[in-house]
């Protein structure tokens, strides 16, 4: 799934026009990354919250030459589902896993 | 930011009724759901991409009686921040701002804080 068949659903659901549900849905999703980029966690019930965490800085290795170096601190987005969400995809009549 | 803030600004901001913003709001995260109940990967360019992943059954153990329970197979989902968003959420005007304290961290074990009596 992609924006385009959110925007698909948000056209045949809403009544709007092909170009307003595609802004509508551009509009969400930006306010979305602006309030992520203030640092602000967003909570959207049913689904999940996005949550901004600070990391702080520690060594790690480069894996090619083993070499230390420092991993400076940082930002991080983290997304926790929801426990209705996790539900829902676990009920009994879930699709069997994809063959590998 | 709620749900509910999202459709303010739609309200505000776009000049759309209020259903017409809470169906919007309900539309896109319903949709969303629903893919990924389906087995279906969501990717929103800029945002990130939403993958299911299948787990395995395995023999668990209650770690306090040593009991063997199985457990059974289940999905969960993996999100992955797009690069757009990764480095605007580290951008170094950002880091400047501190967080928000991390209120709510429901059902989240070994913080150290010992529950409180609601009412107390």
């Amino acid at each position: 799934m992609t924006k385009a068949d959110i925007i698909e659903s948000v056209y045949e659901k809403v009544g709007f026009s092909k170009k307003e549900a595609a802004e509508v849905v551009e509009m969400v999703f930006d306010t979305i990354k602006e309030t992520l980029e203030r640092g602000e966690k967003i909570k959207i019930s049913g689904f999940g919250n996005f949550i901004v965490r600070e990391k702080k800085s520690r060594v790690g290795r480069n894996p090619q030459t083993g070499e230390e170096i420092e991993i400076s601190a940082r930002r991080v987005l983290t997304f926790r589902p929801s426990q209705v969400l996790k539900n829902a995809l676990n009920l009994s009549d879930m699709p069997p896993p994809p063959v590998a | 930011m709620l749900k509910s803030d999202l459709i303010n600004i739609l309200v505000v901001k776009r000049g759309v009724t209020q259903k017409q913003a809470e169906s919007t709001i309900e539309t896109i995260f319903d949709s969303m759901k629903d893919a990924l109940c389906r087995g279906e990967n969501i990717e929103i360019r800029g945002l990130g991409a939403f993958h299911v992943k299948h787990y395995d059954g395995y023999q668990g153990r209650n770690p306090k009686t040593g009991e063997v329970i199985p457990v059974k197979p289940k999905r969960g989902i993996l999100f992955r921040t797009g690069k757009e968003l990764r480095d605007r959420v580290n951008r170094p005007e950002a880091l400047a701002k501190p967080l928000e304290p991390d209120d709510e961290d429901e059902g989240s074990e070994g913080d150290g804080t010992p529950p409180v009596a609601a009412g107390a």
